[in-house]
């Protein structure tokens, strides 16, 4: 990446700068997140781009002989095994089912995620990190935003649903049902306002964005937060816990 | 309060969009950009006068130059229009989102 910026004379901040004003003469006031080597973006359904994702992908392309083409091959199904603690392949080769349990174990998937949100860090600019917390002080007031900044999470009780939230920075959002009695965890729910970098915790919006976008539809529309969310359950590695 | 419009912005954290209340093409370039906003998908969540308290617009007035907030009447459990006027609201708005 330091190399990249010594050839072009560019930096990533100067880049993403000159991305947001592109996109603000045309009309797209979300901007346009800013492509790191080697990590996919996903993005929101309505990106006026649908090619923009692909930006900073190697290049797909194989070539295979008519020798070596199965023609049953093909992937039946996936899930992550709470038991195993490892992903679960069926798929189908030479007519067969077959199974394959991946060898990278969960706290492995953790790590990876940890590492490729550092890269993906590339993206953020400092000064769009200290705004938004800035808004955030506002929304929560100077106590709140302290333990904030110490801990990097923020909890608050629905007025609607009573559920308890603890939004946590570059996390899922962690949602508890607190009685007298328990505390149990719902869901984590995963949400980034116009995309996020595959494989990381990453959103395409400064981390703090990210959370003032998940307290404002908590607090504005519960139930547009939980259909617009991925919702994870807490024992997997996407959850984040 | 006086209104402002805050997008959440990729590369600026968010911008401030404020309106001199006088002047008449503000407001209606502020109207533009607002309808556009709904249509293009953004969720517009206004914040109630000095609270915590947020609700989300579903449209925009333009004679009234409100934003549109359903809300439910306790009484009789059907919902009614309110309206929030623009020069007087804070109101953040979010693009829409991709899960994780």
């Amino acid at each position: 990446m330091a190399t990249a910026e010594a050839e072009t004379g560019i930096t990533w901040a100067q880049l993403t700068l000159a991305l947001q004003q592109l996109a603000i003469e045309r009309g797209h006031y979300h901007g346009y997140p800013t492509p790191v080597d080697g990590l996919r973006m996903e993005l929101a359904a309505g990106f006026p781009y649908p090619g923009y994702a692909e930006i900073g992908m190697p290049d797909a392309t194989f070539v295979c002989t008519n020798r070596d083409v199965d023609e049953t091959a093909g992937i039946r199904n996936y899930w992550f095994s709470k038991r195993l603690r490892r992903g679960v392949w069926i798929y189908m080769e030479q007519g067969r089912i077959r199974h394959l349990i991946e060898p990278k174990a969960d706290y492995a998937i953790r790590f990876e995620q940890l590492f490729n949100t550092l890269r993906a860090g590339l993206a953020w600019r400092v000064d769009a990190e200290i705004r938004a917390q800035q808004k955030l002080r506002d929304l929560v007031g100077e106590d709140r935003f302290g333990r904030y900044l110490c801990t990097g999470a923020i909890m608050e009780r629905s007025r609607r649903s009573s559920l308890v939230y603890v939004f946590r920075r570059l996390l899922p959002t962690i949602v508890l049902r607190s009685t007298d009695e328990s505390v149990r965890v719902l869901a984590c729910l995963c949400l980034h306002p116009l995309g996020y970098y595959t494989g990381t915790h990453a959103g395409c919006m400064v981390p703090t964005d990210d959370l003032i976008a998940h307290l404002l539809l908590m607090r504005a529309d519960e139930h547009m937060l939980w259909r617009r969310c991925n919702q994870h359950p807490a024992w997997l590695p996407q959850a984040g816990i | 309060m006086s209104g402002v419009l805050e997008i959440l912005n990729v590369g600026l954290g968010d911008l401030k969009i404020t309106w001199d209340p006088e002047s008449e093409e503000d407001r209606q370039r502020a109207q533009k950009m607002i309808e556009a906003l709904l249509r293009q998908g953004y969720a517009i969540l206004v914040q109630d006068e000095d609270s915590e308290l947020h609700a989300r617009a579903t449209g925009f007035d333009r004679e009234r130059d409100a934003y549109v907030v359903p809300e439910e009447d306790q009484a009789t459990g059907r919902t009614k229009r309110t309206y929030r006027r623009r020069t007087t609201t804070r109101a953040t708005a979010v693009g829409r989102s991709a899960g994780g």
